[in-house]
């Protein structure tokens, strides 16, 4: 429940209402956020493509990324997970997960934000 | 100049337990920080994962601060009294600090107990290094809540994390500790027969999990450290090992230590030392 009460950031354009939608709040880690955020998507999603918005991302963990990709394209069979303003840390993280789990021809990252000093 | 070539020389030098071997002394066990002369954060939370288990199992113990001056302001202004006081345990660091004096300690001696207090501190270390480095404190993030969410799901004990900035060497080093189950009996299920064994195959990125996903938090961290010249030392009961990069060099350990202790060592990006002085 704890993990839960991290979760304030909702859908709110007719976009993101149609296409399930994760929005990520400023900092994620850990498999149970990770498990949190995915059950506040209903039904069945396979096939679907899925959307995470890493726009108020500041910073992700590895196994935060590794937990969305598995949760998403394995245990809930979604057609693909499209991510748009990742961090370039998270994105590498969800890249890796994904080889890893073998879908990563169903992740696409797009506008990756560039590393900062 | 040469108090900065000297320290940068052991930024990366394995911490090493010698003297702080948990002693039964007149019907007590004594953790004898007394003689050490330089404590880093992994001294700090292996002494309070120590005390925790003590308290926990109900076993008496006194914890002797170091001699030092400047390493027993130390302990205590990274709040090690302050935690044995919680534990109940009988010490004698110090527990009031100068607040002035802790502008470089990044995170002091702050229990994990759980997922959300793994992410909490964290963010709470992130933030400070933020200002310094977008890439330092994003990288320390991912490590920070990597090794603290690592105790709350496999030890099985409460785990204890600590930062410091060293500003002279231009460095970040941070330690997470628990005195939980040990990389060990955790990885006994994938054929891990010795602490040596165990070790490595963490590194590698063994789980006991089977889920393909697992096992990734401690090679990624090394990863991550590696790229901004750091490394990382782990111990669990009488193995240890100073990782870099592809290069492993085992440590010798004279007090093996019951559970699972990482420290890392990162460089601020573009820093390098400096002449401020500081103690520890």
């Amino acid at each position: 429940m704890a993990a839960r009460s991290r979760l304030t950031a909702v859908p709110t354009s007719d976009r993101e209402r149609k296409m399930p939608t994760v929005v990520l709040p400023s900092m994620v880690a850990g498999r149970d956020l990770a498990d949190a955020l995915v059950e506040r998507i209903p039904g069945d999603l396979t096939a679907t493509e899925v959307a995470v918005d890493c726009r108020r991302l500041v910073s992700g963990s590895p196994s935060f990324a590794a937990q969305l990709v598995w949760r998403v394209l394995v245990d809930r069979r979604a057609g693909s997970l499209a991510v748009t303003h990742a961090p370039a840390a998270f994105a590498a993280y969800l890249e890796q997960a994904a080889t890893r789990l073998e879908v990563a021809d169903r992740l696409r990252i797009r506008a990756k934000a560039p590393v900062g000093t | 100049m040469e108090r900065v070539e000297r320290r940068g020389t052991r930024l990366h030098a394995a911490p090493g337990f010698s003297g702080m071997a948990c002693r039964a002394a007149r019907g007590l066990h004594v953790l004898d920080l007394s003689t050490r002369s330089w404590v880093d954060p992994a001294h700090l939370v292996a002494a309070a994962s120590v005390a925790h288990a003590h308290a926990v199992a109900d076993v008496p113990l006194r914890v002797l601060s170091p001699r030092g001056a400047d390493q027993h302001r130390y302990a205590g202004r990274m709040h090690l009294g302050r935690v044995l006081d919680a534990l109940g345990v009988e010490h004698d660091v110090p527990t009031s600090v100068r607040e002035l004096d802790r502008r470089e300690d990044l995170l002091e001696v702050r229990p994990v107990r759980s997922e959300d207090d793994a992410r909490a501190l964290a963010e709470l270390v992130a933030a400070k290094v933020r200002p310094e480095s977008c890439l330092a404190s994003d990288v320390l993030y991912s490590c920070v809540v990597e090794m603290a969410l690592n105790v709350a799901d496999h030890a099985g004990a409460v785990g204890y994390v600590a930062a410091q900035t060293l500003p002279q060497v231009g460095a970040i080093k941070f330690a997470v500790a628990d005195a939980g189950a040990g990389l060990q009996a955790t990885l006994s299920v994938r054929g891990a027969t010795t602490d040596g064994e165990a070790v490595q195959m963490a590194l590698s990125g063994r789980s006991r999990l089977d889920d393909p996903g697992r096992g990734t938090g401690l090679p990624t961290t090394l990863r991550e450290l590696t790229a901004l010249e750091g490394s990382m030392f782990l111990l669990s009961g009488t193995a240890a090992v100073t990782a870099a990069g592809a290069r492993r060099l085992p440590d010798p350990v004279d007090v093996p230590f019951p559970g699972t202790l990482v420290q890392g060592v990162l460089r601020l990006p573009g820093r390098r030392p400096g002449a401020v002085a500081t103690e520890g």
